[in-house]
């Protein structure tokens, strides 16, 4: 056997272990890196992966940026910061047709821009946003699928901890992927919300009128200490990072640093819940990690076998045209984000097919926000969307059928609209970065 | 465990912009994920596909968990072996951190090396449950 023939039966195998053993991702990744280096180059390279990888891939300064991403998001959910943008963003739109959904999307937007983990942000908007609109008796579906698609937000606008991964693996630079989230995540919420508008005139009995406020009311929220910490917080995040004051790695220690800061000047954060905190970062690093870990011995499996660069070679003289090929990769996430995980899905794919693509002439932050977009409507999908799990554990009066079909039309419009925008117009995603040279 | 690691963070996000920064951060990287690995199989935490899994029969699961998990052991204990070794390695040349400060690096190899001998530890005394949970079924 060639080691491009071990390669994709590696790649294959994995696949099919994870699924058929419920192996922890990341134990599984590591365990066939590490058969596959050991058929193909022998015990001596195999254990030497071991020797230093284990190591080189939790010591470092780029990846460090994680925990502090999770800590902001952890910050940021007991605070109550999602309350308070809530609050205000209802104030603002709720007069209009389908308002607490319109509420719920742009609260989410505003607090995509202090928690990095959509399914942090769902469980937090969901938990405010689904009992209102039940209380206005908003169609089930509706409340579940707005208050899911508001929490898929979060990947995008920064802080997001899959685009830094992305950026790791692809030696793509951090910042620019971040700044680039903010356009495709503001040109999702506003597909979303002309989704939901659209909707609820065509058929008003899916969500009815909210209450009218005055003007000074509205800019009362202005004044809203939530409203302000998140401000400050993006501000402190995307503004270093743009004007190239810092690093992200530093942009997420003072931003995890500001929103602790800003928690105990609001009185919010009790000692209590911050050891609550502090223990779900921990967990939640830790099981980003291990995937982490054995993505590294799997990545250098991969590498030795040659198979990404055999697949870019391949690729690249296919007589199709590229656009074709992009959609054959959506296609695969589609699939395969029936039954993975977000960070595993994009460390096991990336790596993979990467190089293909760049070869094709996709650049690399543009099909960084591609791969996102498409991860996230991966946690939508079922059997295994993990979005529908977080809205059931907020939310038990919903069923999975709620669930399930308030999510399709959302995802018809972010498949159809919204990833079709990103793949013909490179500039949403790159507009931003490029101003930051 | 957790409030070594808790110390851990906020010495971390009090940090200033000194020489070393960056190796400590690194150090504190590994201190941070090696301590808490255990910990989080503990609580059955970490991330798997349980698609299929989740529709085969109480034995059929315990069974193929206990498989996986005795692969799982057999991996972290080659790491723990090898990081061992580099640690081990990194004691008798004193190597050190790159860059201005200085920093042995041993400490921080032999915390991998730790860590993952826990959480085959872990692991094991998972596996034991698995087994006695399987005799439990097989019983009734």
């Amino acid at each position: 056997m060639d080691a491009t023939t071990i390669g994709i039966a590696g790649f294959v195998g994995l696949i099919i272990i994870l699924l058929i053993t419920g192996i922890p991702v990341g134990i599984g990744m590591g365990v066939v890196g590490f058969l596959g280096i050991l058929v193909m180059s022998g015990s001596k390279i195999a254990l030497n992966a071991l020797y230093q990888i284990p190591y080189s891939s939790t010591a470092s300064w780029l990846l460090s940026v994680i925990p502090m991403f999770v800590l902001m998001g952890y910050v940021a959910f007991y605070c109550g910061f999602a309350r308070d943008v809530f609050g205000a963003a209802y104030k603002w739109v709720s007069r209009l047709p389908g308002g607490l959904a319109l509420t719920t999307l742009v609260a989410g937007a505003a607090f995509g821009a202090c928690c990095g983990s959509s399914v942090a942000a769902t469980a937090a908007l969901g938990k405010l946003a689904i009992p209102e609109m039940m209380r206005y008796k908003y169609n089930r579906g509706l409340a579940a699928g707005t208050a899911a698609m508001a929490g898929t937000l979060s990947a995008l606008i920064p802080p997001s901890i899959l685009l830094v991964l992305y950026g790791v693996v692809t030696e793509t630079s951090i910042g620019e992927l971040l700044i680039a989230g903010i356009l495709p995540g503001l040109l999702s919420m506003t597909c979303f919300a002309l989704l939901v508008l659209g909707r609820t005139m065509l058929r008003p009995e899916l969500a009815p009128r909210g209450e009218k406020f005055a003007w000074s009311e509205k800019f009362a929220t202005l004044k809203n200490p939530g409203v302000w910490g998140i401000i400050i917080i993006f501000a402190a995040v995307v503004g270093g990072i743009y004007s190239g004051i810092f690093s992200p790695t530093e942009a997420g220690a003072l931003g995890a640093f500001v929103s602790i800061a800003l928690g105990l000047v609001m009185r919010r954060l009790k000692w209590q819940n911050f050891k609550e905190i502090l223990y779900e970062t921990l967990k939640t690093t830790s099981y980003i990690f291990l995937i982490i870990i054995g993505a590294y011995i799997f990545v250098r499996f991969l590498a030795l076998s040659r198979l990404p660069v055999e697949l870019a070679e391949w690729v690249v003289i296919l007589p199709v045209p590229r656009i074709l090929i992009m959609i054959a990769v959506i296609i695969v996430y589609l699939i395969l984000g029936c039954f993975m995980d977000a960070i595993g899905l994009l460390l096991l794919t990336v790596p993979f097919m990467s190089p293909s693509l760049f070869a094709l002439g996709f650049i690399p932050i543009q099909l960084g926000i591609i791969v996102v977009k498409m991860l996230e409507i991966g946690l939508l999908t079922p059997p295994v969307g993990i979005q529908a799990y977080v809205l059931k554990g907020v939310a038990p009066d919903l069923t999975f059928k709620d669930i399930f079909s308030g999510f399709l039309p959302f995802f018809l419009v972010d498949l159809f609209v919204v990833i079709s925008l990103i793949v013909a117009f490179p500039q949403i995603s790159l507009f931003l970065p490029t101003m930051m040279k | 465990m957790a409030m070594v690691v808790s110390n851990v963070i906020a010495r971390y996000l009090f940090r200033s912009p000194m020489h070393g920064t960056e190796e400590i951060t690194e150090f504190m990287m590994v201190a941070l994920v090696y301590f808490t690995l255990a910990h989080t199989q503990a609580l059955r935490a970490h991330i798997s596909v349980d698609f299929l899994v989740s529709r085969y029969s109480v034995k059929a699961k315990l069974i193929c968990e206990i498989l996986m998990y005795i692969l799982g052991v057999l991996f972290f204990l080659l790491i723990s072996w090898q990081s061992g070794l580099a640690a081990v390695h990194a004691w008798n040349i004193k190597e050190i951190t790159f860059g201005v400060m200085p920093l042995p690096l041993f400490p921080a190899k032999f915390l991998v090396s730790l860590g993952s001998f826990i959480l085959s530890i872990r692991l094991i005394l998972d596996i034991i449950n698995d087994f006695a949970n399987l005799g439990r079924k097989g019983q009734q």
